[in-house]
């Protein structure tokens, strides 16, 4: 009769419904299912499968196991000399062992056999793929053996072990591969924006969960060098290692003592079966990976035992570890490394090594590619950050140059508050000017606390200190002057050329000021925190540098510019002032001998002959030229008030009909002994429409009338057409202001160039062609005569008869 | 000295008084001298032709002349002046003898405000028979200069 625990031997092998089920699981620890249908097969209670270690060692070790009562056998090993299994590895032949109370090799210690009530079982050797030996078991516990039938059926069914967890093998490593692949492309997909180090170390961790779920493995740990150049420290990145259990190592170095330090040292990937026997198995270790030590760092059999609850005396499955280089290129980026499975297969084999390798290809490929797109994107932010500060920089310096009187330290000011801003780590800044008649740099600007710290003598001793530009250089200021390059110094403590200002300096830049070859100063920008300067920094300091030059060169010019603008004007004046007396007097000689009836008289003394009327001719001429001297001697004058912006002194009085026209007339006869008589243009001033300065009050300086209308008559007379005159009149406009005009008919001045006629030295191309000397500032002064007066100079457009009007309008009082 | 006679004296300035003054102080110091004033350079640029087939003996020349007197049909100005300006009127006018073998060895005196360093010569260096007096300086410069012109052919 049998135990109802029994379970009778079933159909014969379904090797699809085996195949099915092998290409169904997604993780190594699957092959307990298959398992589990031999053993039905088979009429067993239960399985065990068995293999050998990688070195063929003394040991047998489970593989992978099932039971009717789904309980795991504690034995995970068995000594191939001293075992009935071990018999049947050795010998290739199965082993029936119909009574193990009756077999010498039969140990009694295993839970198993006494918890199952084992009776008896059989051993079928078998070879696995990848040339290791090993055994396939089955288990009975009831007193009938398997009979021939059923070892026969044994025999088969171990036959396909192999394969079938091949299959198994073949189909996780392509799940993972896909698992992979999927977490990667959703990865990308999600990090377009900010790519933050936390965000990339999740989807490393990812990676690492998938690996450990899929061969049971307790700890899967990536380190990884945080940045794309070369130092020789990994850090954690992720890890599956239980977190309410402590991790202890964070980083590892390149070449130290320990299996990761291996891997990381000579880029080769190392597979150990069994750490537990590390010792026993060196020299054949060493044969594979020489050099390689074991430090023990997780403490990995304590933890074994404390995370699975077993007692000091339990014993522990093989410990697997592997361990794969992540390769960026020919340089070593990190290391994934994966050990301990939580169950059956207790190892990892060279196929689960290459699906690590592959894993690691990916993860290095992901790592290098994420960070370079984040210090991508960082270095945007950064070039962004300082085309911003530069432009508001050269907004802010645009508004100081254009002041009256420019101050250059609140453009140094500015310009390293922008430095600190783009520079990430520039603590304690300065400007350092050259000295060329010393040959020193010496500060003359400066940002940052540090640079006000100490008592009143210190803080004045450090700002005033001196820096020689000797040859050969004997600091980096001297260098910079040298080479006009910038110069990083990373370290100051290593650097020869690095003159201590502040004690908490770490590392500096000092930046040329300068533009084409010019060489102004330097800029100093000091770190004084724990992190490098990034890596555009000497970029950055490199173009504030220039901007500075550009500044100083702007600045420099603008002053001189502005000194010369002052000297101009003062030469006007000067030169005016030595004008004025003599062309007065002059001017007033001839009035006072030319007035009333003396040039009649004169030509009456000296007859009417050819020589007699040049004579005469001759003092009207000199009369004419010398109130063109005494017009364009005030122009200057007028044109010093106006350049320097003053008002134009006025001695207003009440305009006087008659003298007003008396002065008019006297200008205009002069005016027209300027002008070539062969052309007969004529001047006439028309009095009547002057006397309506009786009745309107009219306040205005007698002498700038008479130079605004002497300006207009000039003008009007140079752009005349020959025969024509030009005319001066008077009259109330409608709003009952008092206004001249002068007309004449010449060079047109269109609609479009009315705004500009009235603006310094402008002339139209017309006008250009038909007059050599003039400086244009004529009508520019008579519109700000004006203004002085309170009124408007209006230039109305030429109509179609070629009548150009300029009316002057005076306000009202 | 014997001074060719009649002296005939081609004398270009846009000024009317100018051109009155040193007329009458050649006309003083050289008896029988006839004097033609042109008093543009568009005057002096048209009449071109006029002048090769009636040279004159020497040609007494402003700088800074206007192109033309303002008129209703005022003809437009060539490229050059208008890119050069009045400043070099009286160069063009000069260059213009130099490029005409009727003309070339004329002798040409600059009479101008105009310091030398001003006039910016290069590009007529190789005119031989190129002089100058300055405006500033006294008028028997102008006659000694033109007596010693003369004195030379």
């Amino acid at each position: 009769m049998a135990s109802p625990l029994v379970r009778q031997a079933a159909t014969p092998l379904d090797l699809a419904s085996l195949i099915n089920t092998a290409q169904d699981q997604t993780t190594l620890s699957g092959i307990s299912k298959i398992l589990e249908m031999l053993a039905e097969v088979v009429g067993a209670y239960g399985c065990i499968l068995w293999r050998g270690d990688d070195f063929e060692g003394d040991f047998l070790f489970v593989l992978a196991q099932w039971s009717a009562d789904r309980q795991m056998s504690d034995l995970h090993r068995l000594p191939r000399k001293e075992s009935e299994t071990g018999v049947a590895v050795s010998t290739g032949k199965t082993r029936n062992v119909p009574d193990i109370k009756k077999s010498d090799l039969v140990k009694f210690d295993d839970t198993f056999f006494t918890r199952a009530n084992i009776k008896n079982f059989c051993a079928v050797p078998i070879q696995f793929r990848e040339g290791i030996d090993g055994a396939l078991n089955f288990y009975r516990n009831v007193e009938e053996p398997f009979n021939d039938v059923e070892l026969r059926l044994a025999e088969q069914a171990a036959a396909l072990v192999p394969s079938l967890y091949q299959i198994i093998r073949d189909r996780v490593g392509l799940s993972l591969i896909e698992n992979v692949n999927d977490l990667l492309r959703d990865a990308e997909h999600s990090l377009v924006t900010l790519l933050e180090i936390d965000k990339i170390s999740g989807v490393v961790k990812g990676l690492c969960d998938l690996f450990s779920e899929t061969f049971q493995s307790l700890e899967t740990s990536v380190f990884l060098s945080g940045r794309l150049e070369e130092p020789f420290s990994y850090d954690l990145i992720a890890t599956t290692w239980p977190t309410n259990e402590e991790f202890p190592r964070g980083s590892y170095e390149r070449e130290e003592d320990s299996l990761t330090g291996w891997v990381l040292a000579n880029a080769e990937p190392v597979r150990i079966f069994d750490l537990g026997r590390f010792e026993d198995d060196k020299k054949q270790l060493h044969g594979k990976y020489p050099g390689l030590v074991w430090q023990d760092s997780l403490k990995i059999q304590e933890a074994f035992r404390r995370i699975f609850k077993l007692k000091p005396k339990d014993p522990l499955p093989p410990l697997s570890f592997m361990a794969a280089p992540i390769m960026r290129g020919p340089k070593v980026r990190g290391v994934i490394r994966s050990c301990v499975a939580q169950q059956g297969p207790f190892y990892f084999g060279d196929q689960e090594l290459e699906l690590l390798k592959l894993v690691a290809a990916q993860i290095g490929y992901y790592w290098s590619n994420s960070l370079a797109r984040r210090d991508l994107q960082q270095e945007n932010t950064w070039w962004q950050e300082l085309v911003k500060g530069v432009t508001n920089l050269n907004s802010f310096v645009q508004e100081e140059l254009s002041r009256e009187d420019p101050n250059e330290d609140r453009i140094f000011a500015e310009s390293l508050k922008t430095t600190r801003s783009v520079l990430q780590g520039a603590d304690i800044n300065d400007i350092r000017l050259y000295d060329e008649d010393t040959g020193e740099l010496k500060f003359v600007a400066f940002d940052g606390e540090a640079w006000e710290e100490g008592t009143s003598s210190e803080i004045e001793n450090r700002k005033k200190r001196r820096f020689r530009v000797d040859d050969p250089p004997t600091s980096a200021g001297a260098y910079v002057y040298k080479e006009r390059e910038v110069y990083p110094i990373p370290d100051v403590e290593k650097d020869p050329y690095y003159s201590p200002v502040f004690t908490a300096t770490k590392r500096k830049i000092v930046a040329p000021i300068g533009i084409k070859s010019k060489f102004y100063g330097v800029l100093d920008i000091r770190g004084t925190g724990p992190d490098d300067f990034p890596r555009h920094a000497e970029a950055i300091a490199e173009v504030m540098g220039q901007q500075l030059g550009l500044y100083h060169y702007c600045a420099e010019k603008i002053k001189e510019l502005r000194k010369l603008d002052r000297e101009q004007i003062q030469a006007f004046q000067d030169v005016e002032h030595q004008l004025k007396s003599p062309v007065n007097l002059a001017n007033n000689m001839i009035q006072s001998v030319t007035r009333g009836d003396f040039l009649q008289r004169l030509e009456l003394l000296l007859g009417n002959d050819e020589n007699s009327k040049k004579v005469t001719a001759r003092f009207r001429e000199v009369r004419g030229l010398n109130r063109k001297a005494k017009r364009v001697t005030r122009n200057m004058r007028l044109f010093a008030y106006l350049a320097r912006k003053q008002p134009i002194p006025l001695r207003p009085k009440r305009l006087n009909s008659e003298a007003l026209v008396r002065v008019l007339i006297d200008a205009a006869r002069d005016s027209r002994l300027m002008f070539d008589p062969l052309r007969k243009i004529g001047f006439w001033v028309e009095p009547k429409g002057f006397e309506a300065l009786n009745t309107l009050e009219v306040h205005g300086d007698q002498d700038l009338i008479e130079q605004a209308v002497m300006n207009l008559l000039d003008n009007a007379g140079k752009y005349s057409f020959e025969k024509t005159t030009v005319q001066v009149y008077a009259e109330p406009t409608r709003k009952n202001q008092f206004c001249i005009t002068v007309t004449n008919i010449g060079v047109p001045i269109r609609a479009n160039e009315v705004h500009l006629a009235q603006t310094r030295t402008w002339r139209s191309e017309r006008a250009e062609w038909t007059t050599g000397e003039g400086s244009g500032i004529g009508l520019w002064i008579v519109d700000h005569i004006m203004k002085a007066h309170n009124g408007e100079l209006l230039v109305v457009p030429t109509t179609i008869e070629n009548l150009t009007e300029v009316k002057l309008i005076f306000g009202n009082r | 000295m014997k001074v060719k006679t009649p002296l005939r004296v081609l004398l270009v300035e846009d000024d009317h008084l100018q051109a009155g003054w040193i007329t009458d102080t050649l006309e003083r110091a050289f008896p029988k001298i006839k004097v033609k004033p042109i008093r543009t350079e568009a005057e002096f640029y048209y009449g071109i032709d006029a002048i090769v087939s009636n040279p004159p003996d020497v040609v007494i020349m402003d700088v800074m002349l206007r192109w033309t007197d303002p008129a209703p049909d005022m003809v437009t100005p060539p490229d050059v002046v208008r890119n050069e300006g009045y400043r070099r009127a009286g160069l063009r006018c000069v260059q213009m003898l130099a490029e005409r073998s009727a003309t070339k060895n004329i002798p040409v005196i600059l009479f101008t405000v105009l310091s030398r360093s001003d006039l910016e010569l290069e590009s007529l260096c190789s005119i031989d028979n190129l002089l100058y007096v300055s405006k500033e300086s006294e008028p028997e410069e102008l006659i000694n200069k033109i007596r010693n012109v003369l004195s030379r052919e």
